[in-house]
């Protein structure tokens, strides 16, 4: 029935409905901006990120299948604008290190709590293809298959590099002392 | 340590491992300590993750997004869907396909018809080419209405007229002893005057003035003489020959089809 409401919601969108998409917006931010959080690291940029979802997902709307989950949909277009944020990112940092220093600013601090910021601290150690299946796996319970789908990679390639992920993170978590 | 083992404890995390997998998989921590402390540690790891609350994002994200996007795009969509679409909307129904492929078709068959074949609903009037055609190798298809002999002192011939749908023409076979001037006085209302084609051409002159046509010939004559008729297939046509300014032939060969 969710599903369903979903897919109404976008046909009212492709007839020019705004407040069909506002709906949306409502649904979805949050689960959206919290990825692109875990992703990027820093408020600000997640923001810019769940921004730049919505609009892309606003544009490419008639593209849907609605034989797929709308949410589905959403989630892969933040996950592909979440990694070709940090492929960008990666470029300028070469360019300027001191551009992203990994201070938080005063909202990022009120979001944050001891153990949250342990954590994701941890997360931003791994590199992003490993960040984004701890992501889908371990905040968004999503089953090897729904993860090869959304990344677009074998399900095999999904196994290797979850194991290795949970791997890295593990001796993560010990260095820092949290387990 | 073996990598297969390491895949039963991420499996048996997932919810995944098979009851036999598992019961290789204790037996294999019931020996090996390092085994068991990996399944520990990664167990802890997946219940550290659980535990992490959402973020809340700010207030403003909301309307930030929403401020952001160009609703124009679609926008359009409204007023065909309010208006447009009620009243042209029942044209599209599926029930209507079916005549409109027919109508389709209908109207690419005129338009071949009309490519390919001469129009049957044109009235055009024949080229005057395709006439001359068929007069000049003396076919049938035209129809004779009349046909007469002169045979007078001094003047020999014969007349014929003719019709071939909507033009009609008097064929003039004459031969005189001196020169003579042909006149053929017509109705204006009934046929007007199309063309002359001299046959022994450079022995006779045509002049034309209103209602007559006069063609002014040494000793023979050989023309026709073509009119255009009016739908009404009545048509007065008279025919005279002078000779030295006296009428020396009359005849009113007008007839009714």
């Amino acid at each position: 029935m969710k599903e369903m409401d979903d897919r109404q919601q976008v046909q009212e969108c492709l007839k020019g409905s705004k407040n069909a998409f506002e709906q949306l917006v409502e649904k979805y931010h949050k689960v959206i901006f919290n990825l692109a959080y875990r992703m990027a690291g820093q408020s600000d940029d997640a923001e810019d990120i769940t921004q730049t979802v919505f609009i892309k997902t606003y544009d490419k709307l008639e593209s849907y299948d609605p034989t797929y989950q709308f949410y589905s949909w959403l989630y892969r277009i933040a996950v592909n604008e979440s990694l070709n944020f940090l492929k960008a990112r990666r470029k300028y940092k070469n360019l300027d290190p001191d551009m992203f220093t990994g201070e938080k600013n005063p909202e990022e601090c009120c979001l944050d709590n001891e153990l949250g910021s342990r954590i994701q601290a941890a997360i931003m150690e791994l590199e992003p293809r490993y960040r984004i299946l701890i992501l889908l796996n371990h905040f968004r319970s999503c089953s090897y298959n729904e993860i090869a789908q959304t990344l677009d990679i074998p399900e095999k390639t999904v196994k290797s590099r979850l194991y290795t992920a949970r791997q890295l993170l593990k001796d993560i978590f010990i260095k820092k002392g949290t387990i | 340590m073996k990598d297969h083992l390491i895949e039963l404890i991420h499996k048996e995390m997932d919810g995944i491992i098979t009851p036999s997998e598992k019961q290789e998989l204790e037996a294999e921590l019931n020996k090996d300590p390092d085994l068991r402390r990996l399944q520990q540690e990664l167990k802890q790891t997946s219940e550290i993750l659980r535990q992490v609350p959402p973020l809340e994002p700010s207030p403003t994200l909301k309307k930030k997004i929403i401020n952001a996007i160009d609703f124009s795009r679609y926008a359009s969509r409204i007023e065909r869907t309010d208006w447009l679409s009620r009243l042209t909307g029942w044209l599209w129904a599926p029930k209507f396909r079916l005549a409109y492929a027919t109508a389709a078709g209908m109207v690419m068959g005129i338009v071949l018809s009309l490519l390919l074949l001469q129009s049957p609903f044109s009235n055009e009037p024949i080229p005057l080419s395709e006439l001359y055609g068929t007069i000049g190798i003396n076919d049938k298809n035209y129809e004779t209405l009349n046909e007469f002999t002169i045979n007078l002192e001094g003047i020999d011939g014969l007349v014929k007229l003719n019709s071939y749908r909507d033009m009609v023409w008097a064929e003039l076979k004459l031969a005189t002893d001196q020169p003579s001037e042909i006149h053929f006085n017509y109705n204006e209302h009934k046929l007007s005057f199309k063309a002359w084609r001299p046959i022994d051409e450079g022995r006779t002159i045509l002049e034309t003035e209103k209602n007559l046509v006069k063609i002014r010939s040494e000793k023979q004559c050989h023309c026709l003489v073509l009119f255009r008729k009016s739908k009404n297939n009545f048509y007065p046509l008279t025919l005279h020959i002078m000779q030295s300014g006296k009428t020396v032939f009359t005849r009113n060969f007008s007839k009714e089809e």
